[in-house]
Protein backbone atom coordinates (compact mmCIF):
# COMPACT_ATOMS: atom_id res chain seq x y z
CA UNK A 1 0.00 0.00 0.00
CA UNK A 2 1.43 3.49 -0.48
CA UNK A 3 0.42 6.47 0.68
CA UNK A 4 -0.33 10.42 0.70
CA UNK A 5 0.08 11.84 4.20
CA UNK A 6 -2.07 15.08 4.62
CA UNK A 7 -0.83 16.64 7.85
CA UNK A 8 -2.78 19.76 7.66
CA UNK A 9 -4.69 21.74 5.02
CA UNK A 10 -5.34 20.15 1.35
CA UNK A 11 -4.22 18.90 -1.45
CA UNK A 12 -5.16 19.80 -4.64
CA UNK A 13 -4.39 20.47 -8.11
CA UNK A 14 -5.20 23.10 -10.94
CA UNK A 15 -4.99 22.19 -14.54
CA UNK A 16 -1.95 23.20 -16.41
CA UNK A 17 -1.95 20.43 -19.30
CA UNK A 18 -4.12 21.08 -22.05
CA UNK A 19 -6.33 18.23 -23.46
CA UNK A 20 -5.98 16.83 -19.91
CA UNK A 21 -8.53 15.12 -17.81
CA UNK A 22 -8.61 16.04 -14.52
CA UNK A 23 -9.51 13.32 -12.13
CA UNK A 24 -10.63 14.58 -9.11
CA UNK A 25 -10.55 12.60 -5.43
CA UNK A 26 -11.72 13.23 -1.91
CA UNK A 27 -11.40 9.47 -0.46
CA UNK A 28 -9.55 6.57 -1.48
CA UNK A 29 -12.41 4.90 -3.18
CA UNK A 30 -13.14 8.23 -5.54
CA UNK A 31 -10.01 8.10 -6.68
CA UNK A 32 -9.27 4.47 -7.93
CA UNK A 33 -12.40 5.09 -9.84
CA UNK A 34 -11.71 8.22 -11.23
CA UNK A 35 -8.06 7.28 -12.43
CA UNK A 36 -9.62 4.30 -14.11
CA UNK A 37 -11.84 5.44 -15.93
CA UNK A 38 -10.03 8.70 -17.25
CA UNK A 39 -7.89 8.39 -20.36
CA UNK A 40 -4.31 9.90 -21.09
CA UNK A 41 -3.07 12.53 -20.56
CA UNK A 42 -4.52 13.43 -16.80
CA UNK A 43 -3.87 15.32 -14.17
CA UNK A 44 -4.82 13.85 -10.68
CA UNK A 45 -6.27 16.56 -8.19
CA UNK A 46 -6.60 15.58 -4.40
CA UNK A 47 -8.45 17.34 -2.23
CA UNK A 48 -8.14 16.26 1.50
CA UNK A 49 -9.14 16.71 4.83
CA UNK A 50 -5.95 17.19 6.92
CA UNK A 51 -5.15 14.33 8.56
CA UNK A 52 -6.50 12.56 5.76
CA UNK A 53 -4.20 9.38 3.86
CA UNK A 54 -4.92 8.89 -0.18
CA UNK A 55 -3.96 4.82 -0.30
CA UNK A 56 -1.69 5.06 -3.73
CA UNK A 57 -2.14 1.56 -4.80
CA UNK A 58 -0.50 2.77 -8.64
CA UNK A 59 -0.52 6.38 -8.93
CA UNK A 60 2.37 7.42 -6.66
CA UNK A 61 4.16 6.89 -9.81
CA UNK A 62 3.87 10.09 -11.71
CA UNK A 63 3.32 8.23 -14.87
CA UNK A 64 4.26 9.42 -18.56
CA UNK A 65 1.12 11.59 -19.91
CA UNK A 66 0.13 12.06 -16.60
CA UNK A 67 0.72 14.76 -14.61
CA UNK A 68 0.37 16.07 -11.15
CA UNK A 69 -0.21 19.39 -9.65
CA UNK A 70 -0.20 19.29 -5.72
CA UNK A 71 -0.50 22.82 -4.11
CA UNK A 72 -0.44 23.55 -0.50
CA UNK A 73 -0.25 25.72 2.08
CA UNK A 74 3.32 25.22 3.73
CA UNK A 75 2.61 21.51 4.39
CA UNK A 76 4.99 18.75 4.37
CA UNK A 77 4.34 15.44 2.38
CA UNK A 78 6.00 12.56 4.31
CA UNK A 79 6.36 8.76 3.62
CA UNK A 80 4.76 8.54 -0.17
CA UNK A 81 4.83 5.05 -0.84
CA UNK A 82 7.26 4.18 -3.58
CA UNK A 83 6.47 0.67 -4.49
CA UNK A 84 9.51 -1.02 -2.74
CA UNK A 85 9.42 -4.09 -1.19
CA UNK A 86 11.76 -3.35 1.42
CA UNK A 87 9.80 -2.37 4.78
CA UNK A 88 10.21 1.11 6.18
CA UNK A 89 11.75 2.42 2.73
CA UNK A 90 9.57 5.56 1.09
CA UNK A 91 10.29 8.28 -1.84
CA UNK A 92 8.29 10.59 -2.48
CA UNK A 93 7.91 10.67 -6.25
CA UNK A 94 9.12 8.17 -8.90
CA UNK A 95 8.67 10.54 -11.65
CA UNK A 96 8.51 8.28 -15.11
CA UNK A 97 9.13 9.85 -18.89
CA UNK A 98 8.20 12.57 -19.84
CA UNK A 99 5.90 13.37 -17.11
CA UNK A 100 5.66 16.79 -15.02
CA UNK A 101 5.23 17.06 -11.89
CA UNK A 102 4.83 20.58 -9.94
CA UNK A 103 4.23 21.74 -6.82
CA UNK A 104 3.50 24.65 -4.53
CA UNK A 105 4.06 25.22 -1.42
CA UNK A 106 5.30 21.75 -0.65
CA UNK A 107 8.14 20.19 1.66
CA UNK A 108 9.68 16.98 0.87
CA UNK A 109 10.61 15.62 4.37
CA UNK A 110 12.11 12.53 5.52
CA UNK A 111 12.06 10.43 2.57
CA UNK A 112 14.39 7.72 2.58
CA UNK A 113 15.47 4.52 0.37
CA UNK A 114 19.08 2.60 0.00
CA UNK A 115 18.23 2.46 -4.01
CA UNK A 116 17.81 5.78 -5.83
CA UNK A 117 16.98 9.16 -4.43
CA UNK A 118 15.71 8.99 -1.03
CA UNK A 119 12.95 11.97 -2.01
CA UNK A 120 12.86 12.13 -5.72
CA UNK A 121 13.51 10.12 -8.49
CA UNK A 122 13.12 11.26 -12.24
CA UNK A 123 13.34 8.05 -14.57
CA UNK A 124 13.02 8.26 -18.40
CA UNK A 125 13.97 10.92 -20.34
CA UNK A 126 12.73 14.44 -21.08
CA UNK A 127 10.45 14.59 -17.54
CA UNK A 128 9.40 18.36 -16.28
CA UNK A 129 10.00 19.07 -12.83
CA UNK A 130 8.69 22.70 -11.12
CA UNK A 131 9.30 23.17 -7.31
CA UNK A 132 7.93 26.50 -5.64
CA UNK A 133 8.14 27.69 -2.28
CA UNK A 134 9.37 24.06 -1.87
CA UNK A 135 11.94 22.58 1.37
CA UNK A 136 13.42 19.39 0.92
CA UNK A 137 14.23 18.18 4.52
CA UNK A 138 16.01 15.32 6.49
CA UNK A 139 15.93 12.82 3.25
CA UNK A 140 18.49 10.17 2.70
CA UNK A 141 19.95 7.64 0.34
CA UNK A 142 22.47 5.50 2.03
CA UNK A 143 23.22 1.87 0.92
CA UNK A 144 26.34 -0.37 2.06
CA UNK A 145 26.25 -1.75 -0.97
CA UNK A 146 25.14 0.50 -4.22
CA UNK A 147 27.01 3.18 -5.77
CA UNK A 148 26.07 6.47 -5.64
CA UNK A 149 22.55 7.80 -4.75
CA UNK A 150 21.32 11.28 -3.57
CA UNK A 151 19.48 12.32 -1.18
CA UNK A 152 16.20 14.14 -2.19
CA UNK A 153 16.39 14.71 -5.72
CA UNK A 154 18.16 12.42 -8.64
CA UNK A 155 17.48 13.69 -12.11
CA UNK A 156 18.85 11.08 -14.00
CA UNK A 157 15.97 10.12 -16.50
CA UNK A 158 17.96 12.23 -19.05
CA UNK A 159 17.38 15.94 -20.74
CA UNK A 160 14.93 16.22 -18.12
CA UNK A 161 14.33 19.57 -16.57
CA UNK A 162 13.94 20.58 -13.07
CA UNK A 163 12.97 24.27 -11.78
CA UNK A 164 13.40 25.62 -8.60
CA UNK A 165 11.16 28.79 -7.29
CA UNK A 166 12.89 31.61 -5.37
CA UNK A 167 13.72 30.41 -1.74
CA UNK A 168 14.20 26.65 -2.06
CA UNK A 169 15.67 25.04 0.69
CA UNK A 170 17.80 21.85 0.98
CA UNK A 171 18.25 21.36 4.56
CA UNK A 172 20.13 18.03 6.30
CA UNK A 173 19.67 15.71 3.63
CA UNK A 174 22.25 12.97 3.24
CA UNK A 175 23.41 10.57 -0.05
CA UNK A 176 26.36 8.90 -0.65
CA UNK A 177 26.42 11.41 -4.18
CA UNK A 178 25.22 14.16 -4.07
CA UNK A 179 23.62 14.68 -0.51
CA UNK A 180 21.14 16.59 -1.40
CA UNK A 181 20.92 16.26 -5.69
CA UNK A 182 22.35 14.30 -8.39
CA UNK A 183 21.76 16.04 -12.13
CA UNK A 184 23.31 13.95 -14.97
CA UNK A 185 22.80 13.22 -18.39
CA UNK A 186 22.21 16.23 -20.33
CA UNK A 187 19.66 17.27 -17.76
CA UNK A 188 19.32 20.69 -15.95
CA UNK A 189 18.87 22.31 -12.95
CA UNK A 190 17.74 26.12 -13.17
CA UNK A 191 16.80 28.04 -9.64
CA UNK A 192 15.64 30.78 -8.88
CA UNK A 193 16.74 33.82 -6.35
CA UNK A 194 18.08 32.62 -2.91
CA UNK A 195 18.72 29.57 -3.03
CA UNK A 196 19.49 28.06 0.23
CA UNK A 197 21.81 24.75 0.68
CA UNK A 198 22.40 24.03 4.25
CA UNK A 199 24.01 21.55 6.13
CA UNK A 200 23.53 18.54 3.91
CA UNK A 201 26.17 15.54 3.74
CA UNK A 202 27.52 12.86 0.84
CA UNK A 203 28.60 10.28 3.06
CA UNK A 204 30.98 7.27 1.65
CA UNK A 205 30.07 3.62 1.88
CA UNK A 206 32.10 0.58 3.08
CA UNK A 207 31.85 -1.01 -0.65
CA UNK A 208 32.73 2.29 -3.20
CA UNK A 209 34.98 5.60 -2.62
CA UNK A 210 31.47 7.46 -2.94
CA UNK A 211 30.55 10.47 -0.91
CA UNK A 212 31.22 13.48 -3.07
CA UNK A 213 29.05 16.57 -4.02
CA UNK A 214 27.76 17.63 0.00
CA UNK A 215 24.75 18.93 -1.66
CA UNK A 216 24.89 18.73 -5.47
CA UNK A 217 26.96 16.37 -7.83
CA UNK A 218 26.82 16.97 -11.84
CA UNK A 219 27.77 14.71 -14.22
CA UNK A 220 27.51 13.55 -17.19
CA UNK A 221 26.78 17.13 -19.47
CA UNK A 222 24.70 18.31 -16.53
CA UNK A 223 24.24 21.62 -16.56
CA UNK A 224 23.59 23.74 -13.36
CA UNK A 225 22.38 27.81 -13.23
CA UNK A 226 22.12 28.83 -9.90
CA UNK A 227 20.30 32.39 -9.56
CA UNK A 228 21.54 35.02 -7.33
CA UNK A 229 22.16 35.39 -3.75
CA UNK A 230 22.38 31.75 -3.35
CA UNK A 231 23.46 30.42 0.22
CA UNK A 232 25.77 27.17 0.66
CA UNK A 233 26.44 26.67 4.30
CA UNK A 234 27.83 23.66 6.52
CA UNK A 235 27.64 21.32 3.69
CA UNK A 236 30.52 18.45 3.84
CA UNK A 237 31.74 15.72 1.67
CA UNK A 238 33.41 12.53 2.56
CA UNK A 239 35.57 12.68 -0.21
CA UNK A 240 35.73 15.89 -3.23
CA UNK A 241 33.06 18.84 -3.29
CA UNK A 242 32.06 19.70 0.26
CA UNK A 243 29.09 21.25 -1.42
CA UNK A 244 29.24 21.12 -4.97
CA UNK A 245 30.53 18.49 -7.26
CA UNK A 246 31.17 18.68 -10.96
CA UNK A 247 32.34 16.06 -13.47
CA UNK A 248 31.77 16.17 -17.03
CA UNK A 249 29.06 18.88 -16.68
CA UNK A 250 28.83 22.94 -15.54
CA UNK A 251 27.56 24.65 -12.72
CA UNK A 252 26.99 28.55 -12.96
CA UNK A 253 26.23 30.75 -10.23
CA UNK A 254 24.64 33.81 -10.51
CA UNK A 255 26.02 34.43 -14.39
CA UNK B 1 58.12 40.38 -15.99
CA UNK B 2 58.61 37.04 -18.37
CA UNK B 3 61.17 34.57 -17.31
CA UNK B 4 61.41 31.05 -17.75
CA UNK B 5 64.03 28.84 -15.99
CA UNK B 6 65.51 29.67 -12.52
CA UNK B 7 62.68 29.80 -9.64
CA UNK B 8 61.14 32.73 -9.99
CA UNK B 9 60.43 34.77 -6.19
CA UNK B 10 58.35 37.84 -6.33
CA UNK B 11 58.44 39.36 -2.95
CA UNK B 12 55.64 41.42 -1.35
CA UNK B 13 58.08 44.31 -1.09
CA UNK B 14 58.46 43.98 -5.12
CA UNK B 15 56.56 46.50 -7.30
CA UNK B 16 53.31 46.59 -5.98
CA UNK B 17 50.54 48.96 -7.57
CA UNK B 18 47.79 50.27 -5.00
CA UNK B 19 44.89 50.04 -5.81
CA UNK B 20 41.83 52.76 -4.72
CA UNK B 21 39.93 51.41 -1.71
CA UNK B 22 36.98 51.81 -3.94
CA UNK B 23 37.68 49.09 -6.37
CA UNK B 24 36.31 47.13 -3.73
CA UNK B 25 32.67 46.67 -2.79
CA UNK B 26 32.26 44.03 0.05
CA UNK B 27 28.00 45.01 0.14
CA UNK B 28 25.62 42.92 -2.24
CA UNK B 29 26.88 39.65 -1.35
CA UNK B 30 25.57 37.11 -3.96
CA UNK B 31 26.59 33.38 -3.52
CA UNK B 32 27.82 33.57 0.42
CA UNK B 33 29.53 29.50 1.06
CA UNK B 34 30.97 29.17 4.24
CA UNK B 35 31.88 26.44 6.58
CA UNK B 36 31.81 23.91 3.72
CA UNK B 37 34.04 20.97 3.55
CA UNK B 38 34.94 18.39 1.59
CA UNK B 39 37.99 16.14 1.26
CA UNK B 40 39.08 17.96 -1.67
CA UNK B 41 37.62 21.52 -2.90
CA UNK B 42 35.43 22.77 0.11
CA UNK B 43 32.95 24.22 -1.49
CA UNK B 44 33.32 23.00 -4.82
CA UNK B 45 35.02 19.91 -6.81
CA UNK B 46 35.42 20.13 -10.92
CA UNK B 47 37.06 17.43 -12.72
CA UNK B 48 37.14 16.19 -16.28
CA UNK B 49 36.61 18.13 -19.35
CA UNK B 50 34.27 20.00 -20.32
CA UNK B 51 33.78 20.55 -16.63
CA UNK B 52 33.31 24.45 -15.80
CA UNK B 53 32.43 26.19 -12.47
CA UNK B 54 31.24 29.98 -12.75
CA UNK B 55 31.16 32.11 -9.98
CA UNK B 56 29.22 35.41 -10.52
CA UNK B 57 29.99 38.99 -8.82
CA UNK B 58 30.17 39.78 -5.28
CA UNK B 59 30.37 35.87 -4.32
CA UNK B 60 31.96 35.36 -0.50
CA UNK B 61 33.75 32.04 0.30
CA UNK B 62 34.34 31.98 4.02
CA UNK B 63 36.13 29.08 6.36
CA UNK B 64 35.78 26.82 3.57
CA UNK B 65 37.62 23.81 3.72
CA UNK B 66 38.63 23.93 7.84
CA UNK B 67 40.16 22.34 8.98
CA UNK B 68 42.61 21.46 6.32
CA UNK B 69 43.50 17.84 5.48
CA UNK B 70 42.69 18.40 1.52
CA UNK B 71 43.87 20.43 -1.68
CA UNK B 72 41.90 22.97 -2.19
CA UNK B 73 39.55 24.54 0.88
CA UNK B 74 37.44 26.33 -1.34
CA UNK B 75 38.03 25.49 -4.93
CA UNK B 76 39.54 22.12 -6.66
CA UNK B 77 39.89 21.82 -10.29
CA UNK B 78 41.53 18.98 -12.81
CA UNK B 79 40.99 19.64 -16.61
CA UNK B 80 38.29 21.87 -15.71
CA UNK B 81 37.76 25.51 -16.16
CA UNK B 82 36.52 28.18 -13.52
CA UNK B 83 35.55 31.61 -13.64
CA UNK B 84 34.79 33.92 -11.04
CA UNK B 85 33.47 37.78 -11.76
CA UNK B 86 34.27 40.99 -10.02
CA UNK B 87 34.24 41.66 -6.36
CA UNK B 88 35.04 38.38 -5.32
CA UNK B 89 36.07 37.85 -1.75
CA UNK B 90 37.64 34.93 0.13
CA UNK B 91 39.05 34.86 3.81
CA UNK B 92 39.90 32.24 5.98
CA UNK B 93 39.52 29.37 3.98
CA UNK B 94 42.31 26.62 4.26
CA UNK B 95 43.72 23.11 2.65
CA UNK B 96 46.83 21.33 2.55
CA UNK B 97 47.81 23.31 -0.93
CA UNK B 98 45.95 26.22 -1.98
CA UNK B 99 44.16 27.61 1.25
CA UNK B 100 41.19 29.04 -1.39
CA UNK B 101 41.67 27.62 -4.76
CA UNK B 102 43.96 24.26 -6.25
CA UNK B 103 44.20 23.88 -9.72
CA UNK B 104 45.73 21.29 -11.53
CA UNK B 105 46.60 19.15 -15.02
CA UNK B 106 45.36 21.88 -17.71
CA UNK B 107 43.21 23.73 -15.76
CA UNK B 108 42.06 27.60 -16.61
CA UNK B 109 41.49 29.76 -14.00
CA UNK B 110 40.10 33.32 -13.95
CA UNK B 111 39.80 35.77 -11.76
CA UNK B 112 38.68 38.86 -13.12
CA UNK B 113 38.67 40.97 -10.29
CA UNK B 114 38.53 42.80 -8.07
CA UNK B 115 39.18 40.02 -6.02
CA UNK B 116 40.07 40.30 -2.54
CA UNK B 117 42.22 37.07 -0.77
CA UNK B 118 42.25 37.32 2.81
CA UNK B 119 43.86 35.33 5.72
CA UNK B 120 43.42 32.22 3.57
CA UNK B 121 46.24 29.40 4.79
CA UNK B 122 48.08 26.53 3.31
CA UNK B 123 49.66 23.81 4.58
CA UNK B 124 52.73 23.68 2.48
CA UNK B 125 52.34 25.71 -0.91
CA UNK B 126 49.95 28.28 -2.37
CA UNK B 127 47.99 30.10 0.96
CA UNK B 128 45.79 31.23 -1.20
CA UNK B 129 46.04 30.09 -4.61
CA UNK B 130 48.01 26.73 -6.36
CA UNK B 131 48.56 26.12 -9.23
CA UNK B 132 49.90 23.29 -10.92
CA UNK B 133 50.56 22.04 -14.33
CA UNK B 134 47.82 24.51 -15.69
CA UNK B 135 47.12 26.00 -19.29
CA UNK B 136 46.34 29.57 -17.51
CA UNK B 137 45.66 31.52 -14.54
CA UNK B 138 44.36 34.60 -14.42
CA UNK B 139 44.36 37.16 -11.65
CA UNK B 140 43.21 40.41 -11.84
CA UNK B 141 43.13 43.10 -9.34
CA UNK B 142 44.05 41.07 -6.73
CA UNK B 143 44.47 42.25 -3.02
CA UNK B 144 45.90 39.40 -1.22
CA UNK B 145 46.53 40.07 2.46
CA UNK B 146 47.30 37.98 5.18
CA UNK B 147 47.29 34.58 3.56
CA UNK B 148 49.88 32.34 4.05
CA UNK B 149 51.76 28.98 3.94
CA UNK B 150 52.56 27.41 6.72
CA UNK B 151 55.16 25.02 7.05
CA UNK B 152 57.00 24.61 3.43
CA UNK B 153 56.30 28.51 3.05
CA UNK B 154 56.10 28.12 -0.79
CA UNK B 155 54.09 31.08 -2.13
CA UNK B 156 52.52 32.61 0.73
CA UNK B 157 49.46 34.26 -1.55
CA UNK B 158 50.16 32.70 -5.08
CA UNK B 159 52.08 29.34 -5.57
CA UNK B 160 52.62 28.12 -9.12
CA UNK B 161 53.83 25.26 -10.65
CA UNK B 162 54.37 24.48 -14.43
CA UNK B 163 51.68 27.15 -15.50
CA UNK B 164 52.20 27.74 -19.33
CA UNK B 165 50.26 31.40 -18.98
CA UNK B 166 50.21 33.04 -15.32
CA UNK B 167 48.98 36.42 -15.66
CA UNK B 168 48.62 39.20 -11.88
CA UNK B 169 47.04 42.13 -12.65
CA UNK B 170 47.30 45.39 -10.47
CA UNK B 171 47.99 43.48 -7.16
CA UNK B 172 48.49 44.76 -3.67
CA UNK B 173 49.98 42.03 -1.05
CA UNK B 174 51.57 41.57 2.21
CA UNK B 175 51.36 37.96 2.43
CA UNK B 176 54.08 36.19 4.80
CA UNK B 177 56.81 34.92 2.74
CA UNK B 178 56.10 36.01 -0.80
CA UNK B 179 53.44 36.97 -2.89
CA UNK B 180 54.51 34.18 -5.58
CA UNK B 181 56.58 31.88 -6.19
CA UNK B 182 56.63 30.40 -9.54
CA UNK B 183 58.72 27.30 -10.61
CA UNK B 184 61.54 26.44 -13.12
CA UNK B 185 58.71 25.03 -15.52
CA UNK B 186 56.49 28.36 -15.58
CA UNK B 187 56.72 29.51 -18.70
CA UNK B 188 55.37 32.50 -18.75
CA UNK B 189 54.66 34.84 -16.59
CA UNK B 190 53.22 38.76 -16.07
CA UNK B 191 53.07 40.43 -13.28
Amino acid sequence: MQEISCTSGSLYASSFQNNATVVYASNNAELANAFAAAGNPKIIQLTAPPGSNFNMTSTSNVLTNVSWCIEGLNQTITRLGDGSSTLGERRHFNVWGSATLQTVGISFAGGNLSYGAGGIQVIGAGARLAFYEAKFLRNSAYSPDFLAKSGALDAGGGRCQIFLGDGTVFDSNVGTGGGAMMIRLDANLTTGVELALINNRAVKNPTNTNGYGGCLSAQSGGTVFIGPRARMIGNSAATNGGCLHVSGASISVDV
Amino acid sequence: MSDVGQKNVVRHHDSLTLLPASHVRIGNRNLTAVDNKGLSGGLAYGAGRPSTITIGANAWLERNGMPATGDGGALFLQQATLFIGPNFTAIANGAVRGGVIFSTTKSNITLVGPARLLDNVAISSGGAISSNDDYSLFLGEAILLRNCSVSAGDGGGVFVSAATNFTMMGYVSSDASCIVMCDAQTTSINL
